[in-house]
This record gives C-alpha cells, structure tokens and sequence, in this order.
C-alpha cells in the first residue's frame, strides 16, 4: 500500500509541474496544446547533457533550458506574429516528437550507443520527515525535482494570489485591453508566462528521463502533456486544484502500473495503458463544463490599434 | 468582377507558398546543422516519389489516406471545430472495415468493399461524435477529448490485434487478412497504386460542392466564423457542430476503409502513422479548402514517400519528415495570421469611421 | 492656466481620418465637455491623449511643458487618468487588486490589509460608497463599478481625469450623484474631460464645451455663453429635426402580446420581472429606458434567443414560447439585433451571403436542394440597390463596410422577408447621420404596411419622434405607458424607477 501512494507521487509529479506551468500560461491568455512536444524537448536534452556530462545537475539545465527555448517559438508564433495557437501548439508537438527522434538516432543509434543509460537523480530521504511511517516515505523519501515541485506548488499559489504579477498575469487574459489601458504590457506578460511555463514543462520532461528513468525513449511522454492539459481544468486553472487533480491521474497511472505487474488480476495490457486516458474524458466531462477561472481571452492574440 | 476572382485565387496561393519556400530554406538548414548532406536528401526525397511509375504509385498510397484525413480535418474547421481526433477516427474505420472484411468471406466483392467502406464511415462518425455531443451540449474543449480520443483507439487497435482478432500465423500482431475478393484491385498493375484516391478525389469535389453551394454547408461556415450571429439567424449551432464532426469522422472512418481494402488488408497496431494529424497541417496549408486539401495531401503524400528513402540514403531518422512538417504548419500558421490581421486592421478603420 | 494642451493631432485609422488638424485645450479646474454625435472622433482624440494609439501626430502640452505620450504608461506618469466607457476592470479580481493593478507604488507582493484600507479612505473621500474592497467586480452593480474606475485613476494620482460617456450606463438619479462627486472633485483642483453626446449634461454641469464633428473640431465656447440650439447646430451642421415623423394611421390585430414574461440575464439574475404588453401590426412600440434595465432580455426572450423563465408569448395568436429561433423567424419575426458586428452579420461573410444568412432555406435562393448563385446575386443585387447598400459590390465582405452600410444590410435582409412583426434594438446606434435617417424611414416605411415594430432604444429622441406608444422600462419591469408628448423630466423620472401615476399595469 505504501508502495502504491508513493508511485502514485511520483506518477503525479510530472504532471503536476507541466500542470503548473500551464496554469500560468492559460491565465494569462494562451492555450497551449504543444506541451506534449516541449516536454520531449526536455527530455531529450537533459538526458542527452547527463549522457554526455555524466552530470544530473547540468542535464536539469538543460532540460528546462529546452523548455524555456522551444517555447519561445510558440511564443513568437503565437503572440508577436499572433498565429493560430492551436495549430502552433500541433506544430510544436511534432516538432518536438520528430526533431527528438531525429537527434536520438544522429547521436545514439548512429553510433551503435543503443539503450544508453544516462545518470539520474537518485532518491533524498529527508532527515526526520521520512521517518514518519506512511507519510514518509509517500512524500519524503523523493528524488530532488520532487522536492523542488512542492515548492512550485507554493510559488505558483503565492504568485498567482499574493502578488503584482499574479494580477497582471490574470488582468492580461481575461481582459487583456484593460491590462493595456493601466500601462501592463501585455505582450511582455504573455511571453514570460510563456517561457515559465515552458521552464515548466521542460522540467517535466526532465523528471521523466533522469529522474523517473535514466533513458530516452522515442515519444516517451505517451500524452502526459495531454493529460496535464486535462489537470488543468480539473483543477479549474489554481495551483492548489491542480495539485489534486494531478494525484488523480497519478493514481490512474500507478493503478495502471500496479496492474500490469500484478499476478492476480491479469487484463490485457493495451486495455490498461487506455485507462489514464479514459480517466482523463471523464474528468474533463466532469469539471470542463464549470470555468469561471478559465481566462476569457484565451486563444485569442492581443491586437493593439 | 472576374479580376477580383483572379485576383482573390492568386492572393490566396502566393502566400502558402511563400511559407513553403520559408519551411525548405529552414529545413535544409535543420539538415545542415546534424550534418546531413542537403542535396543527396532531397534527391532521395525526389527520387522516392518520382524514379519511375512504381515509385509514383507508391505516392500515391501514402498521399490516400492523407488525403482523407486532411478532409475530415477541412471541414470540421471550417465550423471552427478543432478536431485533432482524426487519427482516432481513422483507426477506428480501419477497425470496423477489417472486421467486415474478415467475418464477409462469402460476401461479392463490390458489395463487401462497400458495406466495408459503409462500417468504416459508420465507426469513424461514431468516434467524432462523443467529442461532437460533448462540445455542442456542454461547451468542453474538443482538443482534450479528440487527443484522449485517439490515444483509447490506438489501445483498442493494439488490445484487438493482440487477442480476438490476431492472425497467430504471423509473428507480429496482426489481424487475419480480408477476404479476397475485398481487395479493391490497384490502379495500375505492377505498382502500389491505391485506387482509393479516385474516392478520395472524388469526395473531396463533393465536399467542395457540400461546403460552398449547399444551405448545410452555408451553415457550417457561418457557424465557423460567427455562432452568435448564426444563432441570432436560426442555425442550430449545436446541431451543425454534431453533424459536422460526424461527417468529419466519416471522412477519416472512410479513409481507414479505403486502407484496408486498397493497401494494406489487415490492420495492426500503428496502421495509422500519424495520418491524422498530418491531416492538421494538410488542411490548414490548404486553408481548409477541399480542393487546396487534394494538392496539400500529394506534398505531403511526398513527405511520407520520401521519409524511409532518406533514412536509407543518408541515415537520418524517417521523423524527420515530421519534422519538415512541423516547420510548414509553423509558416503557414504564421503567413495565415498575418494576413488576417492585416485585414482585420482595415476592418477595424471602417468602424471607426462609421 | 491650460493643464492640457493638444495642437494639431491627426489620427488615421487606414485610410480613414478619425481626427483631423485637432486642437483642445483643458483649463486648470474645469469640467470640460467634448460633445459630438458617435462617431465624431472623441473618443479618438481621448484615446490619444491617454496613449492608446501610438501612430497619431501632433503636439500635446502638459502644463506648458511638451510631452510625448505614446503609452498609458506615458499618460498616467503626466498626471492622466481615463475611464473608458466600456469599463476597464477584471470581474475574476477583487475591487483593491482592480484599482492596484499595474501599479508599481503597490509593491510585489500586495499586503492585502493596507491596500484594502487605501481603497475605503478613497471611497468616504469622495463620497463614493465603495463599501466592500474585498468583493469581486462581478458582483457589484454597474454604478459602483464605475466608482471602482474612478478610484482606480485617483489613486494612480491623476490630477487629470477623462471620462467616456460616463453616463450612459446611469439613471438619471446616478448621474446626479456622479457630478456632485466629480463637482467635488473640480473643488480640489482635479480637472476634467467628459465625453458626451447630451447636451443636457453639458448644460446643465459643465464650465466649458468642444464640439467635434468628423474628425475635426467646430469651436470651443464657455457654456454660459451658449444655449441648446447654437450647440445642436455646432454639432450636426444643421437644426435638428425633432418634428414627428410619423402620422397616425389605423391598426390591426394585437401581432405579438406578451404576458407575465419572466426572462434571466447572463449572470442568471432576473432581469425581466413579469412584463405584459402587446403590439399591434402598424403600430411603432417603444420601449424607453437606461441601458441594462432588462429591454435587451426581453427583445431577445421574444425573438427566441433567450430561455424564459415564466409567462408567455403569443406571436399572431400562436405562442412560441417553445419555438425556436428559426420557426419564429419563418412565421414572420424579423429582428435587427443589438450587436450588428456580433449578433447581425458574419464579418468574414460577403454582402451577398450575408443576405442569404437566416434565408438559405429559402426559394428565393435555391434551385432544388442547392443554392442558386444566379439567384443569389440577382437578389442581393436587387436588394443592395433599394437599400443603397455601398459598395455596391455584392462581393464585398460585410467586415469592410462603414457600420451604416452594415446595418443596411441587416434591414434589407429582413425587410426582405416580409415580416409580421419586426424588433429592433437600438437600430441606430453609433450610424453617421444620413443612415440614422435611413434606418428610421424604413421602420416607418414596415409600419405602413402594417407591420407590428417594436424599437427598443436608449436614444429617447428617438423613441419620443417614432412611437405611437411608448413603454419606460426599469429594473426589468414597465413603469407605465406614455405617448410622445410626455414632458421629458417625466420620463426621465419613469427611467429612474418611479411610476407613473395610477400605474399601467
């Protein structure tokens, strides 16, 4: 049992530090579906710098640094030349998939390096908190992103509710001229949000291949930046819901795994890789149809006359 | 009049292909930067498609199915319905023509072929429509459920190739073969000609015809650039939304047919290699026009045919195709834009000056 | 001394002049009117002072010194402060973080207790009644948004202040309180620009007026020196015409009665509270009242796009409450909708479709199950010319014309039809004046064939000179029915809420 919550923590991670970025950037007025694509980004190249490097820090770097420079394109496309951000974010994602695959195979395949395994980071048991039976080891006895995650968690909250740029970041996509009228700019805000957020899904990348694993697989994130997609409106677009959300589907993809290697239940195991995905209807049927908090602008570029 | 029209067409292509050309200068730089030599890939690309007649057929049978996906893709956009489930649809009319087309053994062959076409629309429409239902009854976002959509296809394809469907005679997963006489036969011997793309032409005209001379398709228009005032002049939103993304899938079911029986006549887990969303960027460089969609899917038919000749011949990764793909949309996407924001400055001075 | 100075500004919207050779001055603790008919160019003009355009030309003086201000940020560091008419504030924040927003005194991170407390001392300052910081914008009514836009320029230490058509949101009574506050104002020194088309405000609180009219300013004079009729003709460049345009003619059956229709707006409020009335074919019914009092609910609860809640409504006998929008417009519903640009025609659409929108059904557009392009263009033809549509290429996209050629081609797409009964919600708003005259000739013109209208304006020259009845809405219920020779300061009276006595319901 504590096996199982503990998966389901470390299932949920990587969606909830996706989720969070998304938070930040849906807010602020961009829908942003190339996530499945700047994650990969992230994991290819903080596997590709651990490879080379031998070091996990400097692969974490370059993992966000992927991020934050992949979504720069979205942003560029979609804000200052103010394309379609669904088909930007379709552009993204294939972009990300087969550039990817393209390098995987230049530098791994090439040269025979098949299944390499990188360094990755290693679980920290806390000193005291991890004693607590249950409790723990479910959520303390983690690798350091997960750690660094619950801090996101904190900042994204406190940001979004406490401070000047949370409102500037809600002013610009629910009302973006409004925001324009008091001096914000509104271009400038949307591209950050757009770069944190690719910071974040760079760093989700990065979790699922030197933390979660210590490899790269082609198209390894199998539409978790999808699913985080799906976190964010059920956690109707706040840090603190997305969080629960996030541990639902954690739970779906550590139910998932607890499945398939069990000896007892035995289902085929196509029928259990579709149940996140099903989950992921479902609770988008559930909460999708309630969005105050969904920003109004969303999808649509800020033209200035 | 007749200039304005000229003028209309020309404007409408000079664009698109201005972003192909961007899309070829910074694929080829994306070639040079992995140190892959530019000339011999292109050659390789050229050479896949167009060597001799066989390689033209083989054009042909990767452009079929892209050409389906890319009018599923057409018209659900065209009432700004962003259906990225083709892929979904598709697989799923590959899965309910296959199974017609095994259980069918005594069955003629035209009247098989086309009770196998008929179950493909029938599970493609079926497949749109939960997304369709779900986003005209309760506005939830189409593009969560049209991803999530295909991805229970692709596991409902690999579960059924696995077990109750899978021919064990084979050493990968795969269905039993359909009957025989379901093979709609190539268009000429000796090559891979799918004849399917004669359908696909086909429906692509009526398409065009549906979009722009039908009260339907006027409705779907209409409800892709204003709902409020569709709404306002009587249209069902909802119902046009449904029907639209039913046809959609139909589309997409009918091209999963047409690649049972005309290429491939069993299925297998990745039938589908990503023919639905390149239907996305085949529909939006042809700006979602069913006729501009039958030129798009032959460039990208070409993509295909050329991606396993380039990791052949210079030993790239066959996504880099994908890749090329990626930067097409990217310029298209961008070219589309600023083009409508140039328009939409001008429409922004007449109503000031009202 | 001048606080505000601006000489020879142009703006160009494409190649549409908005502002031409423009001159303002604004005098130290003045309320200074800018008054012209929509579209004059005012809100142009304020809208470059404030930064919002960054492409006009010209010359702006701050308290004698030059400046160039080429962003709000620019505007507000010189002292500006502006309220836009369409209010510029965010229903998902709270009114502290609304009125903080963007500003840098604020700090990063907000100390929620002090910033609150800023706010109220504003609010009892000025007499404001913003009683709640803490509250949602989304929940507070329209009124006290207001005051929320106002505090929010205060606060920024704008000496100042623009307003844009401030009152067209406010009853009577509210607009009284706004100029005792902004009186109040002008006592501490703060000085400001209202933007207006009534001349009654203009009149009655202003210390001096500039009159635009397309584009370019006709005069400023002292409002003691001037009187109603000098500035009507400054403004429209001839005496208005206030003569009834209408004669008394016979009327037929009652075509659309309503009883004891309950209607919800967005925000699942009611907003029609149990309205009864009927209009008769060849008849004109106008429905009177401030903008937001329920007219607009009820217009669309009738036509059918709007669920109703109670009550009932019978169109020619028949009652069509569970109709929908499409049955009604076929048994003879026309509707000139509010929003022409949203609710009336697809901008992407062309003239011809456009004319073919709500009709594609329809024979006269279609050889069996197809539309006729041959039909269509000779339709659309014959229709742009009895309309004077321009251009009068029926190719054209309706997101291209002038909002009058617009709004033509909504009336002749549903004069077209023939109908029984036709509703138009503010039919004339914001047109140049030869398409206001058109739009009413053509009403008038459905009343002579005997058509039931029912014109729902907030323009009360407009109901007063088309009417034959005429019904005061306010709070989403009817305070009585009068005709046009009512004195004004009833109505205005009625507009407020108050009833007219013995009552009409």
């Amino acid at each position: 049992m504590v096996y199982f919550l503990t998966s389901v923590v470390r299932m949920a991670v990587p969606l909830m530090i996706a989720a969070l970025g998304l938070v930040v950037s849906e807010r602020a007025g961009l829908m942003n579906i190339g996530v499945e694509g700047i994650m990969l980004f992230g994991c290819f190249f903080s596997f590709f710098v651990s490879y080379n490097t031998g070091s996990t820090w400097l692969g974490l770097l370059a993992g966000c640094a992927a991020g934050i420079i992949s979504s720069f394109i979205f942003a560029c496309a979609s804000i200052t030349f103010k394309a379609s951000q669904i088909v930007v974010g379709c552009a993204m994602n294939m972009l990300g998939s087969g550039l990817t695959a393209v390098m995987f195979r230049k530098y791994f395949m090439e040269n025979s390096v098949n299944g390499a395994l990188a360094n990755s980071f290693q679980a920290i048991p806390i000193p005291v908190l991890s004693k607590i039976p249950v409790i723990g080891d479910v959520f303390f006895n983690h690798n350091i992103i997960v750690y660094f995650c619950y801090f996101l968690i904190f900042a994204v909250w406190f940001v979004m509710n406490r401070t000047s740029i949370g409102v500037k970041i809600i002013a610009c996509g629910e009302h973006p001229k409004a925001a324009d009228s008091l001096g914000i700019n509104v271009f400038v805000v949307r591209y950050l949000a757009t770069l944190f957020s690719g910071f974040m899904m760079g760093l989700a990348g990065t979790y699922l291949a030197i933390a979660q694993s210590n490899t790269f697989q082609v198209d390894m994130t199998g539409g978790k930046g999808y699913i985080a997609m799906a976190v964010v409106v059920l956690g109707q677009w706040k840090a603190l819901g997305v969080v629960f959300g996030s541990l639902i589907f954690g739970a779906a993809n550590a139910l998932q795994m607890a499945i398939q290697n069990s000896t007892v239940i035995n289902i085929q195991y196509n029928l259990i890789l579709a149940i996140p995905y099903v989950i992921t209807v479902l609770a988008v049927i559930v909460s999708g149809r309630k969005r105050i908090f969904d920003a109004s602008a969303k999808g649509t570029p800020y033209i200035k006359s | 009049m007749k200039k304005s029209k000229i003028k209309e067409i020309l404007s409408s292509i000079w664009l698109p292909a201005l972003a192909l050309v961007g899309a070829i200068l910074v694929s080829s730089l994306v070639l040079m930067i992995f140190g892959y030599d530019v000339g011999l890939s292109y050659q390789a690309m050229i050479r896949a498609s167009f060597n001799n007649i066989r390689t033209v057929g083989n054009l042909v049978n990767n452009t079929t199915p892209l050409l389906f996906c890319g009018l599923a893709v057409a018209i659900s956009y065209r009432s700004s319905v962003f259906n990225i489930g083709a892929e979904g649809q598709f697989i799923a009319g590959c899965i309910a023509s296959c199974w017609i087309g095994i259980i069918g053994k005594g069955i003629p062959g035209p009247l098989l072929i086309l009770m196998m076409i008929i179950a493909g629309a029938i599970a493609g429409a079926l497949w749109a429509f939960v997304p369709g239902f779900l986003k005209a009854k309760y506005e939830i976002n189409e593009v969560i459920t049209t991803i999530m959509f295909n991805y229970i296809a692709l596991q409902i394809i690999g579960f059924l190739t696995r077990t109750v469907m899978r021919d064990t005679a084979q050493a990968d997963p795969q269905s039993f073969k359909i009957a025989d006489q379901a093979w709609i036969p190539y268009l000429l011997p000796g090559t891979k000609m799918n004849s399917g793309i004669v359908i696909g032409i086909a429906l692509a005209i009526i398409l065009y015809i549906v979009l722009f001379r039908t009260p339907y398709g006027f409705n779907v228009r209409a409800v892709g650039y204003n709902k409020t005032a569709s709404k306002y002049a009587g249209i069902s939103v909802k119902s046009v939304t449904i029907k639209t993304m039913m046809i959609a899938g139909a589309l997409a079911g009918i091209g999963g047919a047409i690649e049972v029986c005309g290429s491939s006549h069993y299925i297998f887990e990745k039938i589908s290699n990503g023919f639905g969303y390149t239907g996305i960027a085949i529909s939006v460089l042809a700006n979602n026009n069913p006729i501009g969609v039958i030129l798009s899917s032959f460039l990208f038919g070409f993509l295909k045919t050329g991606s396993s000749t380039m990791q052949r011949m210079i030993n790239t990764s066959a996504q880099f195709t994908t890749v090329i793909q990626a930067i097409i949309i990217l310029f298209i996407a961008i070219s589309a834009a600023s083009n409508a924001s140039f328009k939409g400055r001008t429409k922004k001075s007449t109503k000031k000056g009202a | 001394m001048n606080v505000v100075e601006m000489r020879g500004i142009y703006k160009y919207f494409g190649n549409f002049c908005a502002n031409r050779n423009v001159d303002f001055t604004l005098r130290e603790g003045e309320i200074h009117a800018l008054l012209g008919e929509n579209g004059a160019g005012k809100s142009t003009l304020m809208n470059c002072l404030y930064g919002m355009y960054n492409s006009a030309q010209g010359q702006i003086f701050i308290n004698g010194k030059e400046v160039s201000i080429t962003s709000p940020n620019d505007a507000i560091e010189n002292g500006i402060g502006m309220v836009h008419q369409h209010f510029m504030l965010i229903p998902q924040l709270s009114v502290t973080k609304n009125v903080f927003m963007g500003m840098k005194e604020a700090g990063l991170v907000y100390n929620m207790k002090e910033l609150d407390q800023r706010v109220k001392d504003m609010s009892t300052k000025f007499g404001f009644n913003v009683d709640d910081p803490t509250a949602y914008i989304w929940q507070l009514p329209v009124g006290v948004q207001q005051k929320v836009e106002i505090i929010k320029v205060l606060m920024r230490n704008a000496k100042i202040l623009i307003l844009d058509e401030p009152t067209a949101v406010l009853t009577p009574q509210e607009v009284k309180e706004l100029f005792k506050s902004l009186k109040l104002l002008v006592s501490q020194g703060y000085s400001i620009i209202l933007i207006t088309h009534h001349m009654s405000e203009v009149l009655d609180y202003c210390d001096r007026v500039t009159v635009m009219r397309l584009g370019e300013v006709i005069g400023s004079v002292d409002v003691k020196d001037t009187n109603e009729d000098q500035l009507a003709n400054m403004m429209v460049g001839r005496d208005i015409d206030l003569d009834r345009k209408i004669v008394p003619q016979p009327q037929g059956d009652p075509m659309i009665e309503v009883k004891d229709l309950r209607v919800k707006n967005d925000k699942g409020l009611e907003a029609v509270k149990g309205v009864s009335f009927k209009v008769h074919a060849g008849e004109i019914v106008g429905i009177a009242g401030v903008d937001g009092n329920g007219q607009l609910e009820l217009a669309e609860a009738i036509v059918g796009g709007r669920k109703i809640v109670s009550g009932d409504v019978l169109f020619n006998g028949e009652s069509v409450v569970n109709k929908d929008i499409r049955y009604r417009l076929n048994a003879g519903m026309a509707h000139i909708p509010d929003d022409r640009q949203k609710k009336g025609l697809v901008m992407q659409m062309s003239i011809k479709e456009n004319m073919v929108l709500s009709n594609e059904q329809s024979d006269t557009y279609k050889t069996g199950k197809f539309l006729d392009n041959k039909k269509i263009n000779a339709k659309a033809k014959e229709l742009v010319d009895e309309f004077d549509v321009r251009p009068t290429d029926i190719d054209y996209k309706a997101g291209s014309l002038s909002g009058g050629n617009q709004q033509k081609v909504i009336l002749a797409r549903e004069v077209d039809r023939h109908p029984k009964m036709m509703i138009a919600i503010q039919p004339t708003r914001g047109l140049d004046i030869g398409a206001i005259e058109f739009v009413r000739s053509k009403l008038i013109e459905e009343r002579g064939r005997q058509t039931a209208v029912m014109l729902i304006s907030t323009d009360l020259d407009e109901i007063l000179s088309l009417s034959d009845r005429i019904l005061v809405m306010h709070g989403g219920e009817f305070m009585g029915e009068v005709t046009y020779d009512v004195p004004i300061d009833k109505i205005g009276l009625m507009m407020a809420g108050q009833r007219a006595e013995g009552g009409a319901e």
